[in-house]
């Protein structure tokens, strides 16, 4: 059986980036620091099989998955990247 | 030295501190003609056009992180009194998103209205900075208002280095037109970030 694999990448500085809504990163960065980043599951890297189906979302979509019932932000892995945290969200099924 | 004019003896010529180039032509006729031209181009093999310092390059200081459907656009605007040939192009994509592709597009004949910053394309050879200049300008993030004729469009590799002008294995190149606009573009088309690196590599010669 397939996993899915929810992803959101929060950019943390935007040095030596380009074509972002900095306003949106930083209030997003902001939110996910504040209500949630304390409740994720830090990890160092991911690696996805081959029946992985990965799949982009916006932050305000990625949240909107967190339903606080079935799925938790304890369920949400974070990795920690130089500029950017990378959420991940790992399924059995597609939400 | 022997004399240029009889046949039957080697000629030694003297090659000034390798600033000349000499060709010695025999046609068969009991004539020798002598012919030392300046070396005054990027003609001839690579090494020597980037020790005359007529090779440049552009790229960044480090990697740039391109924002979800966002470009990352050079400008060059070639000039009238060299040949500048796009020598080659190579793209670096750290594919960060599931879906969606990441792409390198080349434009000639663009209008603009505003330059944007000026980029610094450096000169191959160290010691010739600043005494050989480029006969072309480039700048980062012009407004653009034409895009023009569309040359390229190439999708990069991920997480692997994309040759669209692969000089070293081969003798690709485009020679630009004389005070031209061209717009070398990467384009993140996908839906997340990603991060990009580039290096573009020009030569200049003489018209």
């Amino acid at each position: 059986m397939a996993d899915y694999l929810y992803k959101h990448r929060i950019m943390t500085n935007l040095t030596d980036c380009i074509g972002f809504n900095e306003p949106q990163e930083a209030s997003d960065k902001s939110d996910f620091e504040t209500n949630h980043k304390s409740n994720c599951y830090e990890i160092d890297d991911l690696e996805t099989m081959a029946t992985v189906f990965v799949i982009d979302k916006t932050y305000s979509e990625f949240k909107a998955l967190i339903d606080g019932n079935t799925i938790t932000w304890n369920d949400v892995k974070v990795e920690i990247g130089l500029n950017f945290y990378d959420l991940y969200l790992l399924t059995d099924g597609p939400l | 030295m022997g004399d240029i004019s009889d046949k039957t003896q080697d000629v030694n010529i003297w090659n000034d501190d390798y600033t000349k180039k000499v060709e010695v032509v025999t046609d068969g006729n009991a004539v020798n003609r002598l012919c030392v031209d300046a070396v005054d181009s990027g003609v001839g093999s690579p090494t020597s056009t980037v020790q005359f310092g007529n090779a440049f390059f552009l790229t960044s200081g480090s990697p740039i992180t391109l924002a979800a459907n966002s470009n990352f656009d050079i400008m060059i605007v070639t000039g009238t009194t060299k040949e500048v040939h796009l020598k080659d192009v190579s793209v670096n994509v750290l594919k960060n998103s599931a879906s969606g592709n990441t792409q390198y597009n080349l434009y000639e004949g663009i209008s603009v209205s505003a330059n944007g910053a000026a980029a610094t394309a450096y000169n191959s050879n160290r010691r010739k900075e600043g005494i050989v200049l480029p006969d072309f300008a480039a700048y980062v993030g012009p407004t653009i208002t034409n895009l023009g004729t569309q040359l390229i469009g190439y999708l990069t590799h991920n997480d692997w280095e994309t040759y669209v002008a692969p000089s070293y294995t081969n003798s690709w190149e485009i020679i630009l037109k004389t005070n031209t606009k061209y717009l070398l573009r990467l384009f993140n088309n996908t839906n997340q970030a990603n991060i990009f690196t580039y290096l573009y590599w020009l030569f200049q010669d003489t018209i």
